[in-house]
């Protein structure tokens, strides 16, 4: 080769030779090694994809999880008892006792307004039901749940 | 043997057909492509791991085949993507620099079993692996394949001009290393 002969005159003497020998038949039996491992390989994919699936179902299961303990917390609030029926329990408190809780929470001018107004018959059930309307719109219902269980 | 290739190409893409085609394919390059990849990492061993590699990748690629270039080209350049694979995966085991020369591979030259060169025979290859990868993959092709410059162009995907200039340098250095060991 000219080009080599330019460059490297030593080397473009030398015999192009590869001192590499292969084992005996190999070329013969290649092929048929090589089919093993592509059949090897074929099963392979689906092994690939069960193991994609066995290394999401912990993280569905844990969001699965957390999904669920949500809505009972919700479900938990939302079921709370109604400002009607935290009034039938209080019968575990004395009625004296809720007043003062509830004197206690109320502002002062919704307070000397209240302590002015005549108490007759009716004003007492009004009073009552001012009361219940009054602690029904200005506490939360997780607040009244919480002073009915402390 | 571009009228075969096309042939082959178009068994390989039809499912019933692609088994009986993929070995003849096999039977017309395991030789060409098995003496490219033990060029470069010399072990009979791993040239037959990679070698098994590069044709399951064919397999797995051969309807992602999109013909611009010809069936041995591609062969070719998947072969020498995975030889490369190979010696870097090799090179991180060894903590050695990427672009480090493969120089270590001749330590197990002379103890191979399959290895039949005489002292010359073995100086010439201790000084082609002391190129660098491309260099010496470029000096295989052309030195031992005496491939066109055009051919290699396609393989590699570089210049004709920079494949020559590589060549030019790789034999002098050669050349210069059995000098200096004499």
């Amino acid at each position: 080769m000219n080009e080599l002969e330019k460059i490297a005159p030593g080397l473009s003497k030398m015999k192009r030779k590869l001192p590499y020998k292969v084992p005996e038949n190999y070329f013969d039996e290649f092929p048929e090694r090589l089919q093993q491992r592509l059949d090897e390989e074929k099963i392979t994919p689906v092994l690939h994809k069960n193991r994609i699936i066995q290394f999401i179902r912990p993280a569905i299961g844990i969001a699965a999880s957390i999904a669920i303990a949500a809505l009972i917390i919700y479900s938990l609030f939302r079921d709370l008892p109604s400002g009607n029926q935290t009034a039938s329990n209080s019968a575990t408190m004395t009625e004296e006792e809720g007043l003062i809780t509830f004197i206690e929470k109320i502002d002062e001018t919704s307070f000397f307004t209240l302590i002015h107004e005549p108490l007759t018959e009716e004003g007492e059930e009004l009073y009552e039901e001012e009361l219940l309307s009054y602690i029904c719109s200005n506490m939360s219902e997780y607040e009244i749940y919480l002073e009915n269980n402390n | 043997m571009q009228n075969e290739d096309s042939q082959l190409i178009i068994e390989l893409k039809q499912e019933h057909r692609k088994d009986h085609a993929f070995q003849k394919l096999v039977k017309l390059y395991q030789e060409k492509l098995y003496w490219h990849i033990r060029k470069m990492v010399i072990s009979h061993d791993d040239t037959d791991d990679i070698l098994q590699n590069t044709f399951i990748k064919v397999w797995k690629n051969i309807e992602n085949f999109r013909e611009e270039s010809s069936l041995y080209t591609w062969l070719y350049r998947i072969a020498t993507n995975e030889t490369i694979t190979f010696l870097n995966s090799q090179k991180k085991k060894k903590w050695l620099p990427i672009n480090e020369g493969t120089g270590y591979l001749i330590e197990n030259m002379q103890s191979d079993p399959y290895f039949e060169g005489d002292k010359l025979e073995q100086k010439l290859q201790r000084a082609i692996q002391t190129l660098p990868e491309k260099q010496r993959l470029v000096f295989n092709m052309r030195y031992f394949d005496e491939m066109k410059y055009e051919k290699m162009s396609e393989i590699l995907n570089t210049s004709v001009g920079a494949l020559k200039a590589s060549y030019h340098h790789a034999a002098k250095k050669i050349e210069q290393y059995i000098n200096d060991s004499d």
